[in-house]
């Protein structure tokens, strides 16, 4: 499926965002331009500290200013700027049409509140509920999640479950209010390799039932691959690519996508050693001029270590910030 | 009751709560029913029976006025003991408030962590005698002044936990679901910093009884006719050679009150941070 032209769900346009300190400025997001449409699944790919949580927390406004700034940029959810939106606006906004569920289960919990008030909080706060309505609707919720002998376990707190177990709380929590956008950040990242099938495999039916949109942040190509409908591939602050999943895997564009595909362990090919991107992930507070990438790139040219490459469309719907593809447009 | 029993044991198997809690309750219960039992009186001024050493009609022997020492003490109980039960009230409330609001909101925080140095920097029983004689009531007036002295060591400990809790990720998250600041603060962040508010408080009441004593020992505290522990005390001192019974005695009584609110908060501090608990491994 194709960026959808017309009426986007989520809509992030030329976002900058830098932390300021007194001594410091370090731009985290830069020009980040994405768009996510009604019931589709977009995954935001890339190594640790490319800013793909931070562009998830900024979507919610999130982030606490100081040190965060909006340098410029728009960021429409149907039809709203939230970066325009009061405080109170933003919170009703939270929780009931957008919401998040984070990376680490273990910790987003409270630890001394039982489950079932956790459950009924967003509920509570974003609807008029009498309490037999809540109670009726946490269980609901907590049977959606597949949590077994839900209404027994209401009294119970968080330190009694698993990580798998509480990653699908968050979930409950998470859709109580029906969201039309779920942003879920390395929702799977703590768990183990079965506990995150099954929490995928939940994601997609309540996905299916809900028609829900999601934006899941990863770095696991594998996970991308089989559960989203278009990759966004940001490295060092900037978006670097950008088409559906079946022609990124089919035809990378940029070097750094490339180098990542090339990476992955394929079943086929039984070679001993897996291939690796040469380097690191450049420090945001001292990035390299020209090409964020160049450093690391097998392609470099001149051009590269001078001037950025500005992000283009080369085919409908597969977008690309390198010079080697713009030359190829020429 | 199972639930109970379980508890039960463990409170006896925690030595200092255990002591400590029955030294205090033996202490409680004597000075607030004991007058109900037997009749006190600690005001009859008894010329023929001054400064009598402890007999069989006086246990513990007659001051200066001849006024019996173990009623005096009873009665002087009951009101070191509310003092402390005051301060350890104000102090929580206000201290609580006044933490969770500076540690939450930056702004509030510079300011008024500023104004709590201050008020540590200066001398404690000196800034609580300047507020004593600027109140009539004198029981109340220390209550009042013992508050606004230990408030900012009540400020610094939760303030402390409230900056550790609000960077947890459930705070986060609860923020992600749109929970408004006050109830971040007080159903989120309140609840995780009640175990070291409670051992703070338990602290408190002790610091607040020897307080009263050191500020009634002065002169400015609770004023005669009334007794205190203190004023009993500040009274005996120039008699310490005739009548050493009047001194010793309440003496006593602050030293166990004091020594039993320590246990007790000791105890409380193993039983409830899971850090300190002996052979235990924490479970996270």
């Amino acid at each position: 499926m194709a960026i959808q032209e017309h009426d986007p769900l989520l809509s992030v346009e030329h976002l900058s965002l830098s932390f300021e300190t007194t001594e410091s400025s370090v731009v985290v997001l830069d020009d980040i331009s994405l768009a996510i449409g009604k019931d589709e699944i977009v995954a935001l790919v890339g190594e640790s500290g490319c800013g793909k949580s931070v562009t998830a927390m900024s979507i919610m406004r999130l982030l606490h200013s100081p040190p965060a700034q909006y340098k410029g940029g728009n960021i429409y959810f149907q039809g709203e700027d939230l970066l325009k939106s009061s405080d109170r606006h933003l919170r009703d906004i939270r929780g009931n049409r957008i919401s998040m569920i984070f990376q680490e289960p273990m910790t987003s919990l409270n630890p001394v509140l039982t489950i079932g008030d956790q459950v009924a909080e967003s509920l509570t706060l974003h609807n008029k509920l009498t309490k037999e309505e809540t109670l009726k609707a946490v269980v609901d919720l907590l049977e959606k999640v597949r949590i077994p002998g839900a209404r027994q376990r209401l009294k119970s707190f968080p330190t009694q479950y698993s990580g798998g177990m509480r990653q699908r709380i968050m979930i409950a929590m998470a859709i109580s209010c029906k969201p039309d956008l779920l942003i879920a950040d390395e929702p799977t990242t703590a768990l183990d390799v079965t506990i995150q099938a099954q929490i995928l495999e939940l994601l997609k039916t309540l996905k299916r039932e809900t028609s829900m949109s999601i934006l899941l942040i990863t770095h696991d190509l594998g996970v991308v691959a089989e559960f989203s409908e278009r990759i966004i591939v940001m490295y060092a602050g900037q978006i670097v690519e950008s088409a559906s999943t079946r022609e990124l895997f089919k035809t990378p564009l940029h070097p750094y996508t490339q180098g990542l595909l090339n990476s992955l362990p394929k079943l086929h090919n039984l070679e001993t050693r897996l291939k690796t991107i040469e380097g690191y992930v450049p420090s945001l507070g001292k990035l390299p001029v020209g090409c964020h990438f160049h450093p690391r790139c097998s392609h470099v040219m001149p051009i590269c270590r001078e001037s950025c490459p500005p992000i283009i469309e080369i085919k409908q719907g597969h977008t690309c910030r390198c010079f080697l593809q713009s030359e190829a447009c020429v | 009751m199972k639930n109970i029993k379980n508890h039960l044991r463990q409170w006896r198997k925690n030595r200092s709560l255990f002591i400590g809690s029955i030294l205090f309750l033996m202490l409680a219960t004597t000075v607030l029913l004991v007058p109900y039992i037997i009749e006190m009186d600690a005001f009859t001024l008894q010329y023929e029976k001054i400064l009598n050493a402890p007999s069989k009609s006086h246990p513990l022997g007659t001051d200066e006025f001849g006024r019996d020492v173990l009623s005096r003490i009873i009665i002087g109980g009951r009101v070191s003991l509310s003092i402390g039960m005051q301060v350890m009230i104000g102090t929580t409330f206000f201290g609580v408030l006044i933490a969770l609001l500076a540690g939450y909101f930056d702004k509030v925080d510079m300011v008024v962590m500023r104004f709590m140095d201050i008020m540590m920097a200066f001398p404690s029983l000196l800034l609580a005698i300047a507020l004593v004689a600027t109140f009539r009531d004198s029981t109340f007036g220390v209550s009042i002044a013992l508050t606004v002295v230990y408030t900012p060591r009540t400020v610094r400990i939760v303030r402390s936990q409230v900056l550790v809790l609000k960077g947890e990720q459930y705070v986060e998250a609860s923020r992600s679901i749109g929970v408004a600041p006050l109830k971040i603060i007080f159903s989120h962040i309140l609840p995780g910093v009640l175990p070291v508010l409670i051992v703070q408080e338990t602290f408190l009441f002790a610091y607040a009884i020897l307080g009263e004593a050191g500020i009634s020992f002065v002169g400015v505290g609770v004023q005669p006719p009334a007794p205190s522990w203190g004023n009993i005390l500040g009274d005996a001192r120039v008699l310490l050679r005739e009548a050493p019974w009047m001194i010793l005695y309440p003496g006593l009584g602050i030293m166990c009150t004091v020594l039993s609110l320590n246990l007790i908060g000791d105890g409380l501090r193993e039983a409830l941070d899971p850090k300190r608990q002996k052979g235990k491994a924490r479970t996270i």
